[in-house]
Order: structure tokens, then sequence, then C-alpha cells
């Protein structure tokens, strides 16, 4: 049970990216508003260019790292109409089968991700001092701990079956 | 290609999440078809936008608003404003929600924040459960139709479509949606009996006014700094939420940190569940585009028709049947792109469109079995999904009415758009 509270604990990882994504975010946005105010620009001889880029790929961190954890709770939009129509047996095997495709769905991106890797690693993004490797980088970093979740939750998946199993028995 | 279509139902209907199931089929797609190497890079531009931007912030903006008890002060100046028209509670109900929309820009926000308080009171003054819960629900759609709006930062994104005129664009519908609920909760109130409220005096009036302005100066901020063309979009959003933050922190001082934490997790899960759609999405859009599938779809509708009106009308009887089944976001970002090109080419403006489908979309959210609405009340109110599926049925009609008379009358889309 401890092994589950500590696992559930992870989830901190993702939120702690994505809030932090999201707070800098904010600012950046805000910056770029004040920076419109005639006052300011009078004043202040400088236009922040990166902020619309900034904020750009701050946003696809919060996306991807948010999705993440929300893999964590199991959070899906999907259409569970007909499936719940069916027998609770039927449903867990169902279940599994749902893990299973996720988890080659995954696998496929980290894939593909990786073979992009070289040749974004080469690229310069267009006011940032970063390669674009920063920002396609965020697909196989969090599909990876993607896929570790779904595994976890997959495991949990086929011991609810076979303890099952053993209470009919 | 059937194949493409066939597994991916299929796969729906097994329930394997939205998102995986777009995933799986369309890298497969690539996979045997080539094109597998932009596949990233796709899943990425689908979300990279300085437009989309602007949803983290309306959402934030909204739960904000929800959680410094401004949804309160609106409750209450509405019931001094209408209190008193026979049906007392349903139309502070609707004009509460018109109110809350001008800062929240999610019916969901609106049905499960504001909607909680709504029923909450209607139940102490008697009013039955279903009657409540659908028209907290059916009020609730003016969210997305008055800026701020969700669906139509998407529906922008994608289409291409400038999200500040759609904006605009939604005010009128908004109000008439709101009209035509109030009409048909007058004539229920009447037939049933319901209690009102006494007429406030004026300085009550005044009182309830000063009490709910700075949560009314909200709506000021976003329309007049995008109608005057100082803020764009994403930024309003941002000064939006910014706004309401100072409101909870210094003016209410409502706000504890685990509060705050627990509102930005909501809003960061809403944003993520939006997001990672739009990325998947977006990956499928491109097998789509490579197979020609939105050139035979128009083909197919120009084939038949090329008046305008009868375009709209079959566009909305299929997102009607659709909106019961599917969840409105996928519908938006999967069919309407495909149909936007066609109604530019029919000459149907694409502001007009929007709204339109926005309107319709959101009939969808209220249309069992799929009415996602439904379930947001059914969960804040503790009211059974079956009670509120029938209750919501006499609240359709109007909805339905003024559907048609956007489709039939463009301009009352078109016209405040026109003056910016």
């Amino acid at each position: 049970m401890n092994i589950r509270s500590a696992y559930e604990k992870t989830a901190i990882i993702e939120e702690f990216v994505a809030v932090a994504a999201f707070l800098v975010l904010f600012v950046t946005v805000l910056i770029q508003v004040v920076f419109r105010v005639p006052l300011v620009i009078r004043t202040i001889p400088y236009a922040p260019i990166w902020t619309e880029e900034l904020s750009r790929w701050l946003f696809v961190y919060v996306v991807f790292f948010g999705a993440s954890r929300g893999v964590h709770s199991r959070d899906y939009i999907m259409i569970d109409t007909v499936v719940k129509k069916l027998p609770k047996r039927v449903q867990q095997w169902i279940q599994i089968f749902v893990d299973i495709i996720m988890l080659v769905a995954v696998f496929m991106v980290i894939f593909v991700a990786f073979r992009g890797m070289p040749f974004v690693a080469r690229q310069r993004a267009t006011t940032l001092p970063v390669t674009l490797l920063y920002l396609y980088g965020v697909l196989p970093v969090t599909f990876i701990i993607m896929a570790f979740r779904i595994s976890v939750s997959t495991i949990g998946d086929i011991v609810i079956i076979f303890s099952n199993q053993e209470e009919a028995v | 290609m059937i194949w493409f279509f066939l597994s991916w139902v299929l796969l729906l209907v097994l329930s394997v999440p939205i998102t995986f199931s777009v995933l799986i089929v369309s890298i497969g797609y690539l996979w045997i078809n080539g094109g597998l190497a932009l596949a990233a890079q796709r899943m990425i531009a689908g979300v990279n936008s300085f437009t989309l931007l602007a949803v983290p912030f309306f959402i934030f903006s909204g739960n904000l608003m929800n959680a410094t008890g401004i949804t309160t002060r609106i409750f209450t100046f509405a019931k001094a404003m209408v209190g008193h028209i026979p049906g007392g509670l349903g139309h502070v109900n609707i004009i509460a929600s018109l109110l809350f929309s001008g800062m929240s820009g999610s019916a969901h926000a609106d049905a499960g924040g504001l909607g909680k308080i709504e029923i909450q009171a209607m139940r102490e003054e008697g009013y039955d459960d279903g009657f409540s819960g659908a028209l907290t629900s059916a009020s609730s759609i003016v969210g997305p139709l008055m800026p701020p709006s969700i669906p139509m930062v998407i529906y922008g994104s994608v289409a291409s479509v400038s999200v500040g005129r759609l904006f605009i664009g939604g005010i009128v519908p908004a109000v008439i949606t709101s009209l035509s609920l109030m009409v048909l909760v007058f004539f229920i109130a009447r037939k049933r009996n319901y209690p009102t409220y006494r007429k406030t005096t004026f300085t009550e009036k005044v009182r309830a006014f000063i009490d709910a302005f700075p949560a009314l100066v909200t709506p000021v901020i976003i329309i007049g700094g995008i109608f005057s063309g100082i803020f764009t979009p994403t930024e309003a959003a941002a000064v939006t939420s910014f706004y309401a933050l100072f409101l909870g922190m210094v003016i209410y001082k409502s706000f504890s940190f685990p509060k705050l934490w627990e509102v930005m997790r909501d809003t960061l899960s809403s944003t993520a569940e939006v997001g990672f759609i739009i990325a998947a999405i977006s990956l499928m859009g491109f097998v789509l585009a490579r197979e020609q599938i939105p050139q035979q779809i128009a083909q197919f509708f120009v084939s038949y028709t090329s008046n305008p009106i009868i375009f709209l009308l079959a566009v909305n009887l299929l997102l009607l049947i659709l909106g019961t089944v599917v969840e409105t976001l996928a519908t938006l970002l999967l069919v309407v792109p495909i149909l936007v090109p066609v109604a530019i080419s029919l000459g149907i403006s694409p502001v007009h469109f929007g709204v339109v489908v926005v309107m319709n979309m959101m009939i969808g959210i209220l249309t069992p079995p799929m009415g996602v609405s439904l379930f947001v009340v059914a969960k804040v109110a503790k009211i059974p999904f079956g009670v509120l599926a029938k209750a919501i049925i006499p609240f359709i009609i109007p909805l339905f009415v003024v559907l048609l008379l956007l489709i039939l009358f463009p301009q009352l889309v078109l016209f405040l758009p026109s003056l910016m």
C-alpha cells in the first residue's frame, strides 16, 4: 500500500512543471501587454520580441505535462455508453485492451518523436537563444512518463481481474 | 481510408480515450503510407499557437471568479433586477448567467460554479429539481456565445477566422438566447404558479449594483479592449485573469494559497484536456488532408446544393445529430474545419458560420445521451441524470428557434462586427 501512495505522490512532478510553465506564461503575456502601452514605449527603449514565441512554447509545455498528469489520474474524454452496458467481466477485459492500445499509441509517438530529434536539434528558434530541441523535446519526455503511468494502471487492471476471479472461486 | 475510419470508430466504441484513438490510427496510417517524419511536428504545431493561448487564461479567469465569490454578488445583483417578474428566480438564473458569461468562456464554469448557487436558491424557494437543473444547464450555454468564448477561440484558430470578430458577433445571439429562455420561464412559471420576489426599491438596486460593480467591469475590459483593438483576444484573456486575481487578493481578500493551487490545478487539467485533443486531431487533420477528404466532402455538398440557406440547414441538422452522441470539441475540431471552406465558397461569412456552429454545439451539450452540461449539473447539484434529461426538453425548443433565426438572418450576427 505504501508503494501505491508513494506513486500517487509522483503526480507532483508533472503538476509542478505545468504550474510553473503556466505562471511564467502568464507573466510573459502580461509583459507583452505592458510593452504595448504608449507611455511605456516612450519611456523604456526596449521591445520584448521574445514574448510571443516563449509564450507559445510554454503553452506546449502546459498541455503535454498537463496531459501526462491527466493520464496519471485517468482523466480522459471517451465514449463509454456502449461499454457500460456490457457485463462487468467483459468491461474489465476491455479495459485491459484499452490500456494496451494506449501503450501502443504512446510508444508510437515516442518512436516518431525520437526520429525527428537530430533534425530539430540543428534548427534554431526565431527569437529565443536555443534550438528547437527545447520545443520538440517535450514530446519524448512527457510520453515516456505517460508510458510509465499507463503501464502502472495496466498492471493495476490486471490485478483487479485476477483478484476478482479468486473471489468468484 | 475506409479501414482508417472503421478502426477509429471501433476504438471509440470500445471506450479508448478520444486522444489516444486518434493518435494510434493517424500514426498507423502514416506508418503504412509514408509521411511519418512529419508526425511529431504536426502534433506540436497544433498547439503551438498564440490564439489558442487564450483558452487557459479564460478557463483560469472563470475559475478565479467562481473562487472569489464574485458569482454570489452577480447572483444578488440579478435578483435585485429581475426577481419580481413571474418566475422570479428562473429569470435571475438566466440574467446571472448572461452577466457571468461576460467574464467566463466556458458553459461548464457557469453550470458548475454559478449553477450550484442558482439551484440551491431555487430549491429553497420550492422549485422542483428538474426545472431548476435544466434551466441552469440551458442558461449556461450563453457562456460561450457571449465573449469571451473558448469554443470560438478554438474555431477561430482552426478555421483561421478573426477571434475578435467572432467574439463581437456572439453578443446579439447571446442576448436573444437569454430573452427566449426568459419568455419560456415566464409562461411555465405562470402555469405552475412559481413564487416571485417583491419589487426592489431604487436604492436597493443601486446597492446591489455597487456590490457587483468590480465584477461587471470585466466584460467592459474584454469587449472594449477587443472592439477598440487595444488587445488581441489572448491578451484580453491574460488581463482578465490578472484582474480576477487582483479582485480576489486585494479587493475581496478571498484567496488562500491552497485555494489558488486548487484553481490552478483545475485550470491546467481542463487546458491539458483541450490542448491534448487538439494536438492529436491536428495530426489526424494532416492525414485527412493527404487523402483529400475535405475536398471530397466539399464536393459532395456543392453537388447537392449551391443555396447557402439549404447548406446551413443541412449542416446544422448534421451537427445536431452528431451533438447528441459525440463530444462537441471533437466535432468542432474534425468536422467544422472541413465545412468552413465550403461555407465560404457559397458566400457565407466565416464569422456567421462560426457563431451558428457554436450555438449548435451548445445545444449539443444539452442533448442526451452525450449532454455534457447535464452531466455537470447532475454532479454539482446531485440531481439524477434521467430527471434532467427529461426536464431539458421544453428548453430546447426556444433554443432551436434562436438557431433558426441566426441561420435565416445573418445580420443578427454580423451587424456588430461590421462596426469594428
